[in-house]
C-alpha cells in the first residue's frame, strides 16, 4: 500500500480484516517436579502431538504444528494454520497430564495471528 | 420446538476370508467397535459429540447389515471413523458405507433396491438347481411385495410367474 504525500511524514496503523493463514502463540509449559529449562524442543513437540492426540484423535493429531522456538523457562513460539487452531488451542489447554503420569499444563501467553505481535508484551510492564 | 435431525450410514460388514460361516457378532460389538475407532480417529472431542447419538439401530447378521445412527451435525466424525474400523467382537471384518439416509426408512427402501440387486448376481453363482429355486422364489417374493406394498398377497400357483421377476431374472443371466 502507497502512503499519499502528505500524510508520509504521520504515523499510520494498518488494520488487516482478512483471516491470517497461522495463527501465533506464545505457551508455557509446567510439568510438576521437573525443571522447565531443561525440557527439550523434542519433549516439547511430543507433548503437543500427545495433547492433540488425546483431545481431538489422530486426525487432530495430524495437523501441522510449528515449534518455531523454545526460550527459556519453558516458553515457546508456536505456529498453527488459522483454521484449525480454535481447536488445538481447546486441546492444549485441556491437557493435564503427561505420559510419565506427571501434572502438567500449557498456558497460553499471547496470540496474534502475526509473528510481529508477539514481539511485545503489553501485559508485562503492570 | 427445534427437531433433532440424524443421519443414518448403511454399512455392510465385510469379513475378508471367513466367508460361508454365520457371522457371530452382535449390536453391542458393534457399538464398541465403531465408538473404539472414534475415539482413536477424534479422540474425546469427537467422542464427547458424537456418543450422545451414536447407536446400532439394525444388525443383520445374516444379510450382514448394519444400520448407525449419528447426529447429523456431527456426522462426519462418524463417517470418516468407519473407514477405520478393522475388528468387530473376534472377527476380523471392516464396514462398507453404502447408503446415508436421513431417516431408517430411507435407509430400508434403499435396502430393498440393493438386495433386489444383488441378487440377481446370486443367480449365476448357484451351482445346483435347488439353490436357482431358492434365489428365484425370493426374488418373486421381493417382487411381488415391490409391487403392492404392505399386502402379501397368498403364494404364487406353480407355473405362473410374474413378468417382472423373469425380467430381472433374465437380466441377471445376462450379465
Amino acid at each position: 500500500m502507497r502512503m499519499p504525500e502528505a500524510m508520509s511524514t504521520t504515523s499510520y496503523r494498518t488494520i488487516s480484516v482478512n483471516s491470517q493463514p497461522y495463527l501465533y502463540l506464545r505457551i508455557q509449559l509446567t510439568v510438576e517436579g521437573e525443571d522447565a529449562d531443561k525440557i527439550t524442543p523434542v519433549q516439547f513437540k511430543f507433548l503437543i502431538v500427545q495433547a492433540l492426540k488425546e483431545n481431538m484423535g489422530e486426525v487432530g493429531a495430524a495437523t501441522p504444528v510449528d515449534v518455531l522456538k523454545l526460550l527459556g523457562q519453558g516458553i515457546a513460539l508456536l505456529r498453527m494454520p488459522n483454521r484449525n487452531a480454535e481447536r488445538l488451542w481447546a486441546a492444549l489447554t485441556l491437557y493435564g497430564r503427561t505420559p510419565s503420569d506427571k501434572r502438567c499444563a500449557f498456558r497460553v501467553l499471547q496470540v496474534s495471528p502475526f509473528l510481529m505481535g508477539l514481539a511485545f508484551d503489553s501485559r508485562e510492564g503492570r | 420446538m427445534v427437531r433433532f435431525k440424524n443421519r443414518y450410514a448403511l454399512c455392510e460388514v465385510v469379513t475378508p476370508g471367513t466367508q460361508s460361516s454365520l457371522l457371530e457378532i452382535n449390536s453391542q460389538q458393534v457399538y464398541s467397535a465403531v465408538r473404539n475407532v472414534i475415539l482413536d480417529t477424534h479422540g474425546e472431542f469427537g467422542l464427547g459429540s458424537l456418543q450422545f447419538s451414536l447407536k446400532v439401530k439394525y444388525l443383520n447378521i445374516e444379510t450382514r447389515i448394519v444400520i448407525i445412527r449419528a447426529e447429523r451435525r456431527f456426522f462426519h466424525y462418524l463417517s470418516s471413523a468407519l473407514v477405520f474400523v478393522k475388528k468387530i467382537g473376534v472377527h476380523n471384518a471392516f464396514l462398507r458405507t453404502i447408503h446415508v439416509g436421513g431417516s431408517i426408512r430411507a435407509c430400508q427402501k434403499f435396502l430393498i433396491r440393493f438386495h433386489r440387486q444383488n441378487m440377481t448376481r446370486l443367480f449365476p453363482q448357484c451351482t445346483t438347481d435347488e439353490q436357482r429355486c431358492q434365489v428365484m422364489a425370493s426374488i418373486m417374493d421381493a417382487c411381488e411385495e415391490l409391487e403392492a406394498p404392505g399386502r402379501r398377497s397368498k403364494p404364487l400357483e406353480l407355473g405362473k410367474q410374474p413378468s417382472t421377476a423373469l425380467d430381472i431374472l433374465n437380466s441377471g443371466e445376462q450379465r
